[in-house]
């Protein structure tokens, strides 16, 4: 039985996300029950194993749940239930058109229990983004070590070109010309004037421009075009075509293309032994999420792993949620519940879920957040997050080799209509090698996305993406012979939308995006701590410590050590 | 500046684990019993039998792990490790000592890195020649990760190639790792210079070689400045590469050559100048190139010395902390001038003797 | 070149809970003991610097944070460590039963290289209580358990006490450090994100 039975928040499902609210939930001295129905901190956001990851694909797309069986220490006395029961079940179809291309010989792939295979990839971490703060602040930065993309190599013209992205990229790039090394230095320094300035900046940067199309300000800056595309898809890492625009919605605006670059060039300097602006969590990025979950431990919250929740208790009255009734029975008590989109909750009657009115500010905040939730909803109506697309393809890819001779992380952006067929989205592709732990030693994995409409055109781009960088099986051509041979690959559509629901109390977290970091996953984080807990902060600064002062020679030091 | 200032021998190191109260009882404690013991060694060298303990040599390390800037103790340990060395006959055993003083220094560089004492000691180690120089190579490489810019580690890996025997052509890839990794790094551009003036003066290089060399060189360069036209280290090795094409002049060939690298040069400037209108940097060398190019092609001096007048005179607003030497320049120029209006009359050839490059 | 000179190791410790981990954790790197129990919150290792032999090494001593108590605890917790240590309450038989559970799940989770010869020490805790009259698991079987398990050796220890503390816990040092060839030749480098580690601009002064 779980002791205590009352919490100030209970969180369901292991997700980033809702490990992350777990851990800053705890941080801010509350009272925390996280509860997995999975084993072994398995969610859309995990790094399953090869084993795990097949009986996935096996299944059309579910992940497989650990067998709930009663243990001897969660054994209790039921009490009376004294509340409205919503049941909670599993969300449809988060996953769907799941195909795996086998390998010829499984023994080909090596040693199958190295492998960690990112659900959520291609994704990569902003040296200088919220996500890195975040750790910092939890103290969870222990707990991940992680590994630099080595390179950005954008797809042109059939083959790849670098991304030059810092001074140093700029200064040995061998493709631009001198002037336009000028023109792109010159460039960045205008970003980096911007950021200094904090927006009050004038003439080309001035207010009233900020609102217009970034491309339009790229194109006035009179950047040659190659630099442009690689501003808008390698640097700023724009998700959908700037240039032939078919959703006005989907054009991004200057402040927010300059903020992206402001990133990027922050981050691009912030560690010193960072190659780039992007790194990689060692062993996946499913470590994340338990690095998280580690800090929330630390500071008291409970974790019970393999325990479904069977139903969401509300309030008679109000309606408002009280906690939840888990598979053994007992039934756990908290106000305030986070749920991962993985779960679906029965929808209450009309007459019973409209919330009392109140004014107070966390209603405003909520309501604000919920606006459609006046219409009443359903179980399949879900909202999305991100852009024009509910849907993202992705494909899991085993090579025997690396694409970039030398180099082992790697992310190549091919941007609109640059593939074979002009395929009109943005493709991303990460290369993983055994340098982050994620494969066997002389493997690769690749990880590939684009957003989705449609699941034939996705397939059909993703394929385009995978035939520009691997072998083609039978071909005789000599440059092909050298490019890496496709061992073993899985694709799969994964919905984006996340659930609506409109249960004061209730929180859903989000599912992994389309986009390759995890800026807006923390934006939705943050904002649901402060929608919950609007008097606490999320993540409070450390307070400064010494040993801050002994970072040089420590870094040094380490590095002497190293021999 | 770049930012890794050196201890101060006098100042604490900052230990990581321990309070400083705690080291500096360890250090109470330990000071009087190496002093003994250093005592006991003089008394060796006058014919008494040396205790060279494990103990004394542990406590040794200790101190120097505590207070790296002890030249006492290092010299000590020299002693003593040339007495231990002196005993032993065993290859393994002996490499195993050198080690051990490779690892005494390690443990002290963790505690300050710029320590010159620690240097020392493991360049006099490697001197035994009982250790793997690939193994120092490996190791300064990570250091210099760290620090681009730690003199003490390129001083060390300078000696390291030396010892080695690595030609200066392996040896200069280095410095273009570094160099790409962050061209902002004068300890790479003057190692880099270094090691292409030992190519050059090696006996049987060819001049094309070294002209096509020279020729390269501006090219790399050439990128610090349109990456960065603020930065000085591209420049300062610019004008090193000046120097050396100048100092070329009366060999075969090269005249012509000066000529066309010149022409070459001044086209480079004058563009980056088209884009960069206000950068100090390349006007002052676009000057000095005219400058050069006037001193060698009579034809165009009046033309060449005209364009240089006109940067000097607007360097003069551009950069006002350094207008006294553009004055001194405009001056000279004016002098020049007259004194070749005369010479011009007797046909004297002018040597190069104008060309000053360090500013 | 010689070997890589670790000074750290990772030392993970397992068993039920409340035999006594933080215990016995806290009795030999503070020295101290509280009798009040409560479930593990706010320690997420402690460190300890242990001469083992001629060699000065940090021991970082790794806690559940009491996501063992529902066995939660996740492969990154596992991953790296130098050493485990299983700890049972010799008063409590099925905290010794389950002993088989958690040296699975570690290398399970874990994957050691060589999961033969990885080195687990083994803790029998609270020999103090009731004068050694309320204990169930002797000496003996729990001695013959870790001799089927390939000699993995075995301390009786109490933390309220601290008997035996200190010995045990040099053992799993130097049992740790054994462990440390097996992973010498490559370690790949890693980015720490923690920025008060990232060397600041300051003057210079070669």
């Amino acid at each position: 039985m779980i002791e205590p039975n009352t919490f100030d928040a209970i969180v369901l499902g292991t997700g980033l996300p809702e490990s992350i609210l777990a851990a800053s939930i705890a941080a801010a001295g509350k009272t925390v029950l996280h509860l997995d129905a999975y084993e072994g901190y398995l969610s859309p956001w995990a790094s399953p194993s090869f084993s795990t990851l097949s009986s996935f694909a096996s299944s059309g797309g579910c992940l497989p749940k650990a067998s709930f069986s009663a243990e001897e220490e969660l054994t209790f006395s039921p009490e009376e239930i004294e509340y409205k029961i919503l049941e909670v079940k599993d969300a449809p179809a988060l996953y769907s058109h799941v195909k795996v291309s086998p390998a010829h010989d499984e023994s080909s792939l090596g040693r199958l229990n190295r492998y960690s295979l990112d659900l959520a990839g291609p994704k990569v971490v902003f040296c200088a983004g919220p996500l890195v703060d975040a750790l910092v602040s939890a103290q969870a930065d222990h707990h991940v070590r992680f590994k630099g993309v080595e390179a950005s190599f954008i797809w042109r013209d059939g083959q790849m070109t670098a991304v030059p992205a810092s001074r140093s990229d700029v200064f040995r790039d061998k493709t631009l010309s001198l002037a336009d090394k000028r023109f792109l230095m010159r460039f960045f320094k205008l970003v980096a004037d911007y950021t200094d300035s904090e927006g009050g900046t004038s003439g080309e940067l001035a207010a009233e421009n900020l609102d217009r199309p970034f491309v339009e300000f790229l194109r006035r800056q009179q950047l040659p075009t190659l630099i442009r595309e690689i501003i808008l898809y390698a640097i700023a890492l724009v998700d959908d075509d700037q240039e032939q625009v078919s959703d006005v919605a989907s054009l991004v605006s200057t402040k927010d293309g300059l903020q992206a670059l402001a990133l990027y060039l922050a981050s691009a300097s912030r560690f010193p032994d960072a190659p780039g602006a992007f790194l990689y969590p060692m062993y996946g990025h499913g470590d994340l999420p338990q690095a998280f979950c580690r800090c929330a431990a630390v500071r008291g919250a409970l974790y019970v792993l393999r325990m479904p929740v069977v139903s969401l208790l509300l309030d008679k009255e109000s309606g408002d949620c009280k906690g939840v009734q888990i598979a053994s029975g007992q039934v756990l008590h908290s106000e305030k519940v986070i749920a991962s989109p993985t779960f679906c909750v029965e929808q209450p009657a009309t007459s019973e879920s409209t919330p009392t009115t109140t004014s107070s500010a966390v209603d405003a905040e909520e309501d604000a957040h919920l606006r459609s939730s006046d219409v009443p909803s359903t179980s399949s109506e879900r909202h999305e997050t991100g852009g024009d697309s509910t849907k993202v393809a992705r494909c899991l890819c085993i090579t025997d080799q690396s694409f970039q001779p030398g180099l082992s992380t790697v992310m190549v952006i091919f941007p609109p209509n640059s593939l074979h067929g002009r395929k009109s989205k943005v493709v991303r592709a990460l290369q993983l090698g055994s340098a982050a732990d994620v494969c066997p030693d002389g493997k690769y994995i690749v990880q590939f996305s684009v957003k989705c409409s449609d699941a034939t055109e996705a397939e059909e781009t993703l394929q385009a993406a995978k035939d520009a960088l691997f072998r083609v099986d039978d071909s005789e051509d000599d440059l092909e012979s050298e490019k890496p041979k496709l061992l073993w690959s899985i694709f799969f559509i994964q919905d984006v939308s996340n659930p609506l629901q409109a249960i004061r109390g209730l929180k859903m977290s989000v599912m992994p995006d389309g986009t390759i970091d995890y800026r807006s996953m923390m934006k939705y984080t943050e904002t649901i701590f402060h929608e919950l807990f609007p008097e606490k902060e999320f993540f409070p600064k450390l307070p400064a410590t010494s040993t801050s002062d002994e970072g040089e020679g420590d870094a040094v030091a380490d590095g002497i050590d190293g021999l | 500046m770049h930012g890794r200032p050196r201890q101060r021998p006098g100042q604490a190191p900052s230990p990581l684990h321990h309070q400083e109260q705690a080291y500096a009882v360890e250090l109470q404690k330990l000071m009087p019993q190496f002093l003994q013991s250093n005592r006991t060694c003089w008394v060796f060298d006058v014919g008494v039998v040396c205790s060279y303990s494990a103990e004394a040599m542990n406590q040794n390390a200790r101190l120097l792990e505590l207070n790296p800037e002890f030249y006492t103790a290092w010299n000590y340990r020299k002693r003593a490790v040339e007495e231990i060395l002196g005993r032993e006959t065993d290859e393994e055993a002996r490499k195993g000592i050198a080690q051990r003083e490779l690892d005494v220094v390690v443990r002290a560089l963790r505690v300050n890195h710029k320590c010159y004492g620690a240097w020392y000691h493991r360049k006099w180690v490697i001197g035994l020649g009982l250790s793997s120089l690939d193994a120092e190579l490996v190791l300064l490489k990570k250091l210099l990760r760290l620090d681009g810019r730690n003199f003490h580690g390129w001083d060390y890996r300078r000696f390291i190639v030396k010892t080695k025997g690595v030609p200066p052509e392996e040896a200069i890839l280095f410095t273009t790792d570094k160099i790409n990794e962050n061209f902002s790094n004068y300890s790479a551009w003057h190692n880099r210079s270094a090691l292409l003036s030992e190519i050059s003066k090696k006996e049987g290089t060819e001049i094309n070689r070294v002209q096509a060399m020279l020729e390269d060189e501006y090219d790399f360069v050439k990128n610090s400045f349109y990456t960065d036209p603020d930065d000085q280290s591209g420049w300062f090795y610019y004008c090193w590469l000046l120097e050396q094409t100048i100092a070329l002049v009366g060999t075969p060939g090269s005249d012509v050559w000066l000529m066309k690298v010149l022409d070459k040069e001044i086209e480079a400037c004058r563009e980056l100048l088209e884009l960069e209108s206000n950068s100090k940097w390349t006007k002052l060398t676009l000057a000095r190139l005219l400058l050069t190019h006037a001193s060698y092609n009579t034809s165009s001096r009046k033309s060449d010395t005209d364009e240089a007048r006109t940067h000097f005179e607007e360097l003069c607003s551009l950069d006002p902390t350094h207008r006294e030497y553009y004055q001194y320049q405009l001056s000279m120029l004016s002098s020049k001038e007259l004194i070749k209006d005369r010479s011009s009359l007797t046909t004297q050839h002018e040597g190069s003797e104008e060309l000053q490059l360090k500013s | 070149m010689s070997a890589r000179k670790r000074t750290l190791l990772k030392v993970i410790i397992l068993g039920d809970s409340g035999v006594g981990k933080t215990s016995l954790m806290n009795q030999y790197v503070n020295k101290k003991f509280s009798n009040q129990y409560k479930a593990t919150i706010g320690a997420d290792f402690l460190t300890k610097e242990v001469q083992v032999e001629d060699r000065l090494v940090t021991m970082q001593i790794w806690d559940t944070a009491g996501q063992e108590r529902f066995q939660s605890l996740g492969v990154a917790f596992y991953r790296g460590a130098d050493c485990c240590v299983l700890v049972y309450d010799v008063n409590v038989m099925k905290s010794f039963d389950n002993l088989d559970n958690w040296r699975e799940e570690f290398l399970i989770q874990a994957s050691p290289s060589d999961p033969e010869n990885f080195p687990f020490v083994v803790l029998g805790n609270k020999v103090d209580v009731d004068g050694g009259n309320s204990r169930v698991v002797s000496e003996k079987k729990a001695k013959a358990w870790c001799a089927a398990k390939g000699g993995i050796p075995y301390f009786e220890t109490s933390a309220k006490e601290d008997f035996n503390v200190d010995a045990a816990f040099q053992c799993i040092a130097k049992n740790a450090l054994k462990n440390e060839t097996e992973e010498e030749i490559y370690l790949p480098d890693t980015i720490d994100v923690n920025a008060s580690r990232v060397p600041k601009a300051s003057g210079c002064e070669c």
